[in-house]
C-alpha cells in the first residue's frame, strides 16, 4: 500500500486552477522528488498535502487514512512534517527553543523534550549551538535547523520545501547527504527543489508538473529524457532539437 | 570558591535582601502615601504580569483588559452588598467569570491579526463600559451606572470584609499576589504551553507545523489572563472601597498595562515589574503636582518614555537592565567578562 496517495486533487484560488486534478502516488522508503516551473502548483500541492489548505476537490489518503482538509497541527500529530520555502526560525529564540517546540509533541516533559530536541540537533551538528538565537544564524544554519525542527517531531513522512535553495554547492552536498541519512532512518521523503543536479542523484522517483498538472512521472533519468519536460523548462524552441 | 560560584552567591544573596527589602518595608516607611503609591506600584506590576500572558508570550496587544478588572470589581462587591458574600469568596467568583468571557471574547478575537486583534479587544472594554454607564440595576444588584459603587464601611480591621484601616495589610496581600503571579508566568515560561504560547506568536504558521493548535493555546493564555486580572480588581475595589465606569473600565486603564509592558519588556518575566518601578513613580508625580494643571499628563508622558524606548530598546528596559546587573555581579565576584556574552 502507498504510504501517501494524493487522488484526483484541485486547488483553485478564484478562476486560478494552482493544481488542477493532480494524482501521485509516493511508497514507503522513497525520496520522491517534485519540480516543476516557477509557478507550477508544486508549494500548493504541498500546502494541500500538510494542511495549510484545504483541497478544493479531490482526496490525500496517508497510510490508508483520509485526511483530506486535516488541519496543519493534526497532520503533523500524524507523522508527517514540513519545512518552509522561507524558512521561519522562531527568530528571538534560540536554536533549542526551536527544535524543542518540535520534539514536545512527543511528551510534555520539559527536560525530556530538552534531550530529545538535543539529540536530533547532535545529528545536524548543531549542538554547539543550541543557545545562539535563531536570528543570528546563517543562511545556512537556518534551512538545517528547519529541517531538524521538523525532524525533531519524529515523522514518518517529511515534506521539503525547496531546502536547498540559496546554499553554496559544498552546503547542498551536505544537505544531500542528510537527506540520504533521514531516508535511511526510515523517513519517506517528498521534496520540491529546483536544483536539478541535487534532486536527479538524490530522489527515487520524480513528478513533473506545471500549470498544476502532472505532465510526467518516472525515474530521474527518464524524466530527464522526456520532450514534454525540456518544453516546459525551456519553452517551445527547444523542444524540437 | 571559583568566581562563578561566587556569582552565584552573590546573586542569590541579592534577591534575599531584595526580598527581605520589599517585606520590612511598612515597618519604617510609614506613610500612607507613600505606601499608597507603593501599593498602586505593585498593583500595575500584578495586572501587567498578568496581562503579559497574552499581550507578551501570546504575541498579541490587547487593550481592553481594564474590563476583566471592571469584572472583578463589580462581581465581588455587588455580592458583598446585596448578599453579604466575603469578597475573599467573590474574587474567585469574578475571576471565573472573567476567565469564561475572556474565552468567549478570545476564541474569534484571537484569530485576527495585529491592529485588529487590538482595536476589536479595545471596543469590547469601551462597550463594557458603557454597558455598565447604562446600567442601574441586574435583577436584585445595583450597579449604579455611572456614579458607581461603594462599598460600605465596616468599622475597624475586618479580615472577612478584606477592609482594613492601615495600608500596611493592602500592602503585604498585593505583595504576595505579585510573587504568586511572577511564579506563575515562570512556571508558565518553562512547560509545554508556555513553549507553545511563544512558537505561536512569532510565527503561527510554522508553530502549526510543528503539531501546535495556535488558537487553543491563545485562548487558554487569555482566559488564565482575564482570571488573574479580575482577582486584582477585587483588590483594586477594596483598597478604594469606592470605583466607577470611567475610572475602573477606562482606555486609558487599558493603555496603562500595555505602556508598562512594551516599556519594561514584553514577553519577559521581570519585564513588567520594571516597567511599573520606571513608570508609575513619573504617573504619580505627574498626577500629583501637574493634574491641575493638564489632566491625563501622565499619560502624554508615558507617551513620551515608550517614543525613546521604542526607538533605541526596542524590546524593552528589561534587556539592558539585566546586562547591567550582570555586569556588575562579574564586578563584584571577579568573572571574566565577555565569556557569556554569547547571543
Amino acid at each position: 500500500m502507498a504510504l501517501l496517495d494524493i487522488q484526483n486533487v484541485s486547488k483553485h484560488f478564484g478562476g486560478l486552477k494552482a493544481v488542477d486534478q493532480l494524482d501521485l502516488t509516493i511508497e514507503k522508503g522513497q525520496i520522491y522528488g517534485l519540480i516543476g516551473p516557477n509557478g507550477a502548483g508544486k508549494s500548493t500541492l504541498f500546502n494541500c498535502v500538510a494542511g495549510s489548505y484545504a483541497p478544493t476537490s479531490g482526496k490525500i489518503l496517508y497510510n490508508g487514512e483520509d485526511i483530506t482538509g486535516w488541519k496543519p497541527w493534526n497532520i503533523c500529530r500524524n507523522k508527517i512534517a514540513r519545512t518552509f520555502q522561507i524558512v521561519k526560525p522562531f527568530q528571538t529564540k534560540t536554536v533549542l527553543f526551536n527544535a524543542m517546540v518540535g520534539s514536545f509533541i512527543r511528551t510534555s516533559n520539559t527536560s525530556e523534550a530538552e534531550d530529545m530536541a538535543m539529540e536530533v540537533l547532535k545529528k545536524f551538528h548543531l549542538a554547539d549551538k543550541c543557545n545562539v538565537l535563531a536570528k543570528n544564524l546563517t543562511i545556512a544554519e537556518r534551512k538545517k535547523l528547519e529541517v531538524a525542527r521538523a525532524m525533531a517531531t519524529d515523522p514518518d513522512m517529511l515534506l521539503l520545501d525547496e531546502c536547498m535553495a540559496g546554499l553554496r554547492p559544498n552546503e547542498v552536498d551536505e544537505t544531500l547527504d542528510i537527506i540520504r541519512e533521514i531516508r535511511d532512518r526510515g523517513v519517506t521523503i517528498f521534496m520540491i527543489e529546483h536544483i536539478m543536479r541535487a534532486i536527479m542523484s538524490v530522489s527515487d522517483r520524480i513528478t513533473v508538473i506545471q500549470f498544476g498538472r502532472k505532465i510526467r512521472d518516472g525515474a530521474p533519468q527518464e524524466v530527464a529524457n522526456d520532450e514534454r519536460v525540456i518544453k516546459a523548462y525551456l519553452g517551445e524552441s527547444y523542444g524540437a532539437a | 570558591m571559583n568566581p562563578g560560584s561566587r556569582k552565584k552567591t552573590i546573586d542569590t544573596l541579592l534577591k534575599i535582601m531584595l526580598a527581605v527589602f520589599v517585606f520590612t518595608l511598612p515597618l519604617w516607611l510609614t506613610s500612607p502615601t507613600y505606601l499608597q503609591i507603593l501599593i498602586f506600584l505593585f498593583l500595575f506590576a500584578y495586572l501587567t504580569t498578568a496581562w503579559n500572558l497574552v499581550g507578551g508570550f501570546a504575541g498579541v496587544l490587547p487593550l481592553g483588559h481594564s474590563a476583566y478588572v471592571g469584572i472583578g470589581a463589580y462581581t465581588s462587591t455587588v455580592l458583598f452588598i446585596t448578599w453579604g458574600i466575603s469578597p475573599w469568596i467573590g474574587m474567585w467568583v469574578g475571576g471565573l467569570i472573567a476567565a469564561i468571557v475572556g474565552t468567549i471574547v478570545g476564541i474569534p478575537t484571537l484569530k485576527l491579526r495585529g491592529a485588529y486583534f487590538a482595536l476589536s479587544t479595545m471596543a469590547f472594554g469601551e462597550g463594557v463600559r458603557v454597558l455598565a454607564e447604562n446600567t442601574m440595576k441586574v435583577g436584585p444588584c445595583v450597579i449604579d451606572g455611572p456614579r458607581g459603587i461603594s462599598i460600605p464601611l465596616i468599622p475597624g480591621n475586618n479580615f472577612t470584609a478584606y477592609q482594613f484601616v492601615s495600608k500596611v495589610p493592602y500592602y503585604y496581600i498585593i505583595l504576595i499576589m505579585l510573587i504568586i503571579v511572577l511564579f506563575i508566568t515562570w512556571y508558565v515560561s518553562r512547560i509545554r504551553p508556555g513553549y507553545y504560547l511563544a512558537a505561536g506568536g512569532e510565527e503561527p504558521e510554522a508553530a502549526q507545523a510543528l503539531g501546535v493548535n495556535v488558537a487553543k493555546y491563545k485562548v487558554w493564555a487569555m482566559a488564565l489572563s482575564c482570571f488573574l486580572t479580575a482577582l486584582a480588581g477585587t483588590f483594586l475595589a477594596q483598597l478604594t472601597l469606592y470605583f466607577y465606569p470611567k475610572q475602573i473600565l477606562g482606555l486609558d486603564f487599558s493603555f496603562e498595562l500595555a505602556f508598562i509592558a512594551l516599556i519594561g519588556g514584553r514577553g519577559t518575566i521581570t519585564g513588567p515589574v520594571i516597567g511599573a518601578l520606571i513608570l508609575r513613580p513619573v504617573g504619580e508625580f505627574a498626577r500629583i503636582y501637574l493634574s491641575a494643571v493638564l489632566p491625563g499628563l501622565h499619560l502624554v508622558i508615558y507617551g513620551l518614555v515608550l517614543i525613546f524606548v521604542m526607538l533605541f530598546q526596542p524590546r524593552g528596559l528589561v534587556e539592558p537592565l539585566t546586562r547591567f546587573y550582570d555586569w556588575i555581579l562579574n564586578k563584584v565576584s571577579g568573572t571574566a567578562t565577555g565569556k557569556e556574552v554569547k547571543s
